[in-house]
């Protein structure tokens, strides 16, 4: 594989990396089974992508990636908490139809949304199902590189958004709200008479969760520029659950390391036989059934990497 | 007594006709209660009897049909569970509810959520505000524990803990809460006698070191008797009896509930015993149960 297949993938991955840790948010932390991450993660790349289309601002240069994935976390945060306040009501596998329902209306919605050009395709609608598209990211920190194509913006800028997006969470995860988060989980009873405020913190794990997604949707757009309803399909979001299940619910370290390996899977594959490749969907759903009935843990369980590290270290956990 | 000459006098807790129906059944029918602080008081009756909903009613679990409550004189009726929480009220449960894949300490601080007062970003970016906060939490949970004889065990996961202990566990997390008054229900549920009696002794600690009042359910009639300031009967939703252990074991209709009528034959032979008064019980009056599924 030469670098310049390996780098977009390289940043996809990291992409779906900070989905699983989203979505691992609310489904393996709070035990909230969400199967819409994809609705989160297309309102995101939307919102990016006609903020870049109608508003770039060339002098701002990097600072409109910025400024996209701000817009795509608030838009998204937004979309969950109308999604949320009526559907967090429910549980269990209602909550996940719900949830699905949300992405997929989502979905057929960008499917008819056509705009007009604006400034940038005067002639031309933009959106339906060929989606919408941009000629140069704005994000991108240096010019490009003659010999690799226009898509991988910076590979670097995400995998360190990755980090960034894994001490936010492990902070969250090993504080008041993470262990209310996972008081729900265990048991929703006990949490209330703990004080925890359920309905409020399961609202607030699905808005940290679809901003996330919101966020890595800005990401994605600028990194392909070029995106279209289907990119946003229910297989994506079963991808992101799988990618969470196998790293472990409640991880985020495993989320980072499933995602990685998932990704390039395929594509490992594709390279030992062009055939394998075609059965990339097959290969996803054996795995999954085989991880839910022989691994339910996946590959860290609940805890996290730096966890097992300050073990062999000597530190402990367990404050004087 | 007017309204509020009884609530100064309780100046903790004071409920009247608390009641709750589950379809056409009155699960709770007309409960009142009233707690001076400082007191340990049981509930006690029959299986079906209405005490774990009445604690359900208490806690805000569940909402009351009609009648009122309140906590230090504050109307806590209808509030939401984790606003009652909030005031001072905690709970353990029948079957014990812990977080079996947290670790023993994970499961005390967990009750810190009332008091910890930092935001979302504070603990995103693990501001100074959240260090000294979950330092607080750490050294009070951990304190906890020792009260409880758990502190060897606090890095180990809470369903690896034996059965004793998980009780034990629970009784910590509902202390850490800083609730003034403490609803146990049936924590002598499942443990033998020498566990019994250290229980007993860790609720006399309880009201005595942290000043906790405790309102208790529980089968275990030695144990009832020797704790308890007073008692509450109910059976069928009603409360049939109040007083001391002594006023409670010698009524007559507490001992037809428990029994059944002294004229039926069986109960008389059951007993093996022919006297015409039947005694105050002072064993336990069925078997104790083991820990019941959810």
């Amino acid at each position: 594989m030469s670098l310049h297949e390996f780098l977009p993938l390289l940043c996809q991955a990291g992409i779906f990396a900070i989905l699983a840790m989203s979505l691992n948010l609310i489904s393996g932390l709070t035990g909230l089974l969400q199967l819409g991450q994809a609705g989160f993660f297309a309102a995101g790349a939307y919102a990016a992508g006609l903020l870049a289309i109608y508003g770039t601002v060339p002098a701002l240069g990097p600072a409109n990636l910025i400024l996209g994935a701000v817009l795509a976390a608030a838009v998204a945060a937004l979309f969950s908490v109308v999604i949320g306040l009526p559907c967090l009501r429910l549980t269990g596998d209602y909550l996940a139809i719900a949830t699905l329902g949300f992405a997929e209306i989502l979905r057929l919605l960008l499917n008819r949304l056509e705009l007009p050009g604006g400034a940038m395709f005067p002639n031309e609608r933009i959106g339906g199902p060929t989606g919408i598209s941009f000629t140069e990211s704005p994000g991108r920190l240096w010019p490009a590189h003659p010999d690799y194509n226009a898509e991988y913006t910076s590979w670097w800028l995400v995998w360190l958004a990755v980090a960034g997006v894994y001490l936010l969470l492990r902070n969250l995860k090993f504080s008041r709200q993470g262990r209310a988060w996972m008081c729900i989980r265990e048991d929703e009873i006990a949490a209330r008479s703990m004080g925890v405020d359920v309905p409020r913190a399961k609202l607030s794990a699905f808005v940290v969760s679809a901003a996330l997604a919101g966020a890595a949707g800005a990401l994605f757009f600028h990194h392909k520029l070029r995106i279209c309803p289907n990119d946003f399909m229910l297989m994506t979001s079963i991808l992101i659950l799988l990618m969470v299940v196998l790293g472990g619910m409640g991880s985020f370290s495993g989320s980072i390391l499933a995602a990685t390996v998932l990704w390039f899977l395929p594509q490992l594959l594709r390279h030992i036989h062009p055939k394998l490749g075609e059965y990339q969907q097959l290969i996803y759903a054996v795995l999954l059934i085989v991880l839910i009935r022989l691994w339910p843990g996946g590959l860290f369980g609940a805890g996290e990497l730096p966890h097992w590290l300050g073990r062999l270290s000597g530190r402990r956990r367990v404050n004087a | 007594m007017t309204d509020a000459a009884i609530r100064k006098e309780f100046d903790l807790f004071f409920c009247e006709k608390l009641a709750k129906s589950f379809g056409g059944l009155r699960a709770v029918d007309g409960f009142d209660l009233e707690l001076r602080a400082g007191e340990i008081v049981g509930l006690i009756g029959p299986n079906g009897a209405g005490k774990t909903t009445v604690f359900n009613l208490i806690t805000g679990l569940e909402r009351t049909d009609s009648g009122q409550a309140y906590f230090e004189r504050r109307y806590i009726t209808g509030l939401p569970a984790h606003r009652i929480a909030h005031l001072g009220i905690a709970r353990t449960f029948q079957n014990i509810r812990l977080l079996g894949q947290l670790s023993v300490l994970d499961n005390v601080k967990v009750a810190y959520h009332c008091h910890a007062r930092y935001g979302l970003v504070a603990a995103a970016l693990r501001l100074p505000s959240f260090r000294r906060a979950e330092r607080d939490i750490a050294r009070k949970s951990m304190a906890f524990l020792e009260f409880l004889g758990l502190e060897g065990e606090a890095g180990k996961p809470a369903g690896s803990l034996p059965y004793g202990r998980r009780r034990r566990l629970e009784l910590a997390r509902a202390l850490a809460t800083e609730a003034k008054l403490l609803l146990l229900d049936e924590p002598a549920a499942g443990l033998n006698e020498t566990e019994t009696a250290e229980l007993t002794a860790v609720i006399r600690r309880i009201r005595s070191e942290l000043g906790v009042t405790v309102l208790l359910i529980e089968h275990d009639m030695k144990m009832v008797m020797g704790l308890c300031d007073r008692l509450v009967v109910l059976n069928f939703g009603r409360t049939i009896a109040r007083g001391t252990p002594a006023e409670v074991g010698a009524d007559p209709e507490v001992i037809e509930a428990y029994l059944g009528r002294p004229k039926e034959e069986c109960v008389k032979q059951a007993d093996g015993a022919e006297t015409a008064e039947p005694a105050p019980p002072k064993q336990p009056l069925r078997p104790r149960r083991l820990d019941e599924r959810r």
